[in-house]
């Protein structure tokens, strides 16, 4: 039984606490929340601990693992603690805030020698995969030109989310999803040239569209915005064209189960959630990966690097949108 | 009256488009044709039922034109119309050089005629609801725009790929669109740009990646791919979207998103593929510069915006040269 330890009682740690529920060897042993923890457990894992600090968490359990949920500027903090202890980690996307905390994680993996993934979820969601797998099978010949999609409407404050120095915006938040993603499936980036603009309360509508030009000659679009529309639903697109072929997915327009009725219902859509009509969905299929490479020591499919090559990406574009000239990744570190 | 409208050069095939959308107008009659292919000319005129001639035996039976050149022969086609005082309208790039573009709207305008630049899209439906909600308030200030206008890929036997005729490649054929679309929703020009672009799709000698990255004067910022990027078995020609974010809303515009959808097994094409029932965006076109000639007044686009697209165009090309983005000049 791999008993994983969760570090952060937010959104995330509720959709970790469902897929580790579905894995037969895994466990949820206990969580840690400065303030939510105990509210937290009795409402999603009863079984487990609850822990106000994290590194008593660690000491006093007896773990496998630790799942990093807790906001990116935390990260650094969070898993280099855990690689002193030799506990395995998965760490929510972005890797870090900042090069030097990515830096610091990196180092911590290395030296410690700990089972490490970073969680860029989207390889894992099955559009994207499937998407994945047709260009790696030549269905589209060499790809062109890629176009991304992602984007929600909020009501109110996002907490941590709205403070640019702690999860760093839309871009190292939402559109990193996506470079590492087209980094994925397209190869290293050469430069991006970011457009952003934000409102509201301190910008905390966040709008981003960069171009990217990959180290290949093919050219990217990543549409990234989060805005204080409550009415906007979540969407995600994915395009990518090559010189033989096409391949397309816009989350608007999979419809695979409608319901109406006398209460208000909504078509599932929303992948952060647990009632997509998917036997197993993106998180389900990542946790099952982390645990399957916790037990046997296999490398995970998403590295430490890979977590520090795309959060670069988003940092470049940050700077590119600042600058307003094209800003390529190995300007904002190595 | 009946406006009796002649075609300049057929070399676009949007000629025998707009040759249909004219003959079902109830004001206006397609006369004549010149072009600068004989054979290619009276085998238009031959389908269209319609006379073929030389330019000045066309242009002395016609009130208004329709050119449909090769990108850089517009000029000629529309400066002998001009000079005939012949209103004209013209395929949209205007030409592939915004110093020509603008010696146009002078030679024009001296000779009294007006000039309209052929940009159908503001005529669809879609659109133009778009616009009147976007007008009315409905998503509060606008702060960023998301287009495209896709097309399939290029052969490489056409004039559009033959850079002394084109003038250029996606960039040149497919900005203006949408270009045209952000100027007439906000009333601001395009004042940067920046360009990512290659061959890539096709073996041609022209660009066929478009991805240019905008902003306006007010300082939305705007985005377009109007790249030659999709393939041949594609279920359309191509796509116009828009999508306008604003601080209190959102409008997303799919131009041509009114289709059925056809299976065929046996005929010449078998597949699959989408077949547009929206309404006709060129009978809109036409019915504007048909009025506008009876009318005497401009048509919704002028030779003047054909210029400031142009310009733009201009600008993304030095951009794509500096590989840094560049500030469009206007007069």
């Amino acid at each position: 039984m791999v008993r994983i330890g969760l570090v952060g009682a937010g959104g995330m740690a509720a959709v970790y606490a469902d897929s580790i529920a579905e894995i037969d060897g895994a466990t949820v042993a206990a969580v840690a929340s400065p303030n939510s923890a105990e509210t937290f457990v009795r409402e999603y894992v009863p079984s487990a601990t609850a822990y106000a600090d994290y590194e008593r968490l660690y000491d006093e359990e007896r773990l496998d693992s630790v799942a990093v949920l807790t906001p990116t500027d935390t990260h650094e903090a969070v898993v280099t603690a855990a690689a002193d202890r030799g506990l395995d980690v998965i760490c929510e996307k972005p890797l870090a805030r900042t090069m030097d905390g990515a830096h610091a994680i990196r180092d911590a993996v290395e030296q410690s020698g700990i089972t490490f993934m970073t969680a860029h979820v989207i390889r894992f969601f099955p559009a994207y995969a499937e998407a994945k797998a047709r260009v790696d099978a030549g269905d589209i010949g060499t790809p062109g030109v890629a176009r991304t999609k992602r984007a929600f409407g909020f009501e109110g404050s996002r907490g941590w989310f709205d403070d640019e120095a702690q999860s760093g915006g839309v871009l190292l938040d939402l559109a990193v999803h996506d470079f590492d993603y087209l980094r994925w499936v397209l190869g290293d980036v050469e430069r991006v040239f970011t457009r952003r603009t934000g409102w509201d309360r301190d910008g905390s509508s966040d709008v981003s569209l960069t171009v990217l030009r990959f180290e290949n000659g093919a050219v990217g679009h990543v549409e990234a915005w989060w805005v204080e529309v409550p009415t906007v639903p979540f969407t995600e697109a994915l395009e990518i064209a090559g010189d033989d072929g096409h391949v397309e997915y816009d989350i608007d327009e999979v419809q695979p189960l409608r319901r109406f009725g006398t209460d208000e219902v909504q078509s599932p859509r929303d992948p952060v959630g647990d009632d997509l009509p998917l036997a197993q969905d993106g998180y389900d299929r990542q946790l099952e990966q982390f645990v399957d490479c916790v037990e046997t020591g296999a490398e995970p499919p998403v590295s430490v690097d890979d977590g520090l090559q795309s959060m670069r990406v988003a940092l470049a574009a940050i700077e590119s949108a600042e600058r307003g000239a094209p800003v390529s990744p190995e300007e904002v570190g190595q | 009256m009946t406006v009796r409208l002649g075609v300049l050069s057929t070399a676009h095939q949007h000629a025998n488009t707009y040759a249909a959308v004219i003959t079902a107008l109830e004001d206006a009659e397609l006369v004549a044709v010149a072009d600068e292919d004989a054979d290619r000319g009276q085998s238009f005129a031959d389908s269209h039922d319609i006379e073929y001639g030389s330019v000045d035996e066309v242009l002395g039976r016609i009130d208004a034109a329709v050119v449909c050149a090769a990108n850089a022969n517009h000029g000629n086609w529309v400066r002998e119309a001009a000079w005939a005082g012949v209103d004209v309208l013209c395929e949209k790039p205007l030409t592939p050089t915004a110093e020509e573009a603008n010696e146009l709207v002078t030679t024009c305008k001296s000779a009294g005629v007006t000039l309209g630049v052929a940009m159908p899209v503001r005529f669809s439906e879609p659109i133009r609801q778009a616009k009147a909600a976007f007008d009315d308030g409905a998503i509060g200030d606008l702060q960023a725009i998301v287009g495209t206008n896709l097309l399939q890929t290029m052969a490489a036997e056409t004039w559009f790929t033959d850079p002394d005729l084109s003038g250029g490649g996606a960039i040149m054929d497919h900005s203006v669109h949408v270009v045209d679309l952000a100027r007439w929703f906000t009333g601001q020009e395009v004042t940067e740009v920046y360009t990512e672009t290659g061959t890539r799709f096709s073996d041609i000698e022209v660009e066929d990646i478009d991805v240019l990255s905008m902003e306006l004067a007010d300082g939305t910022i705007f985005t377009h791919d109007g790249s030659w990027r999709q393939p041949d078995e594609w279920d359309f020609w191509g796509d116009v979207t828009l999508r306008l974010l604003g601080t209190d809303g959102v409008i997303e515009v799919d131009c041509f998103d009114q289709t059925l959808t056809r299976t065929q097994d046996t005929a010449d094409d078998p597949g699959i593929d989408s077949v547009y029932w929206g309404t006709d965006i060129n009978a809109g076109l036409l019915r504007d510069f048909v009025s506008a000639v009876r009318d005497g007044r401009s048509p919704a686009i002028t030779g003047t915006d054909g210029v400031r697209e142009v310009r733009v165009v201009e600008a993304a090309y030095e951009s794509a040269e500096r590989d840094e983005p560049v500030a469009v000049e206007y007069e």
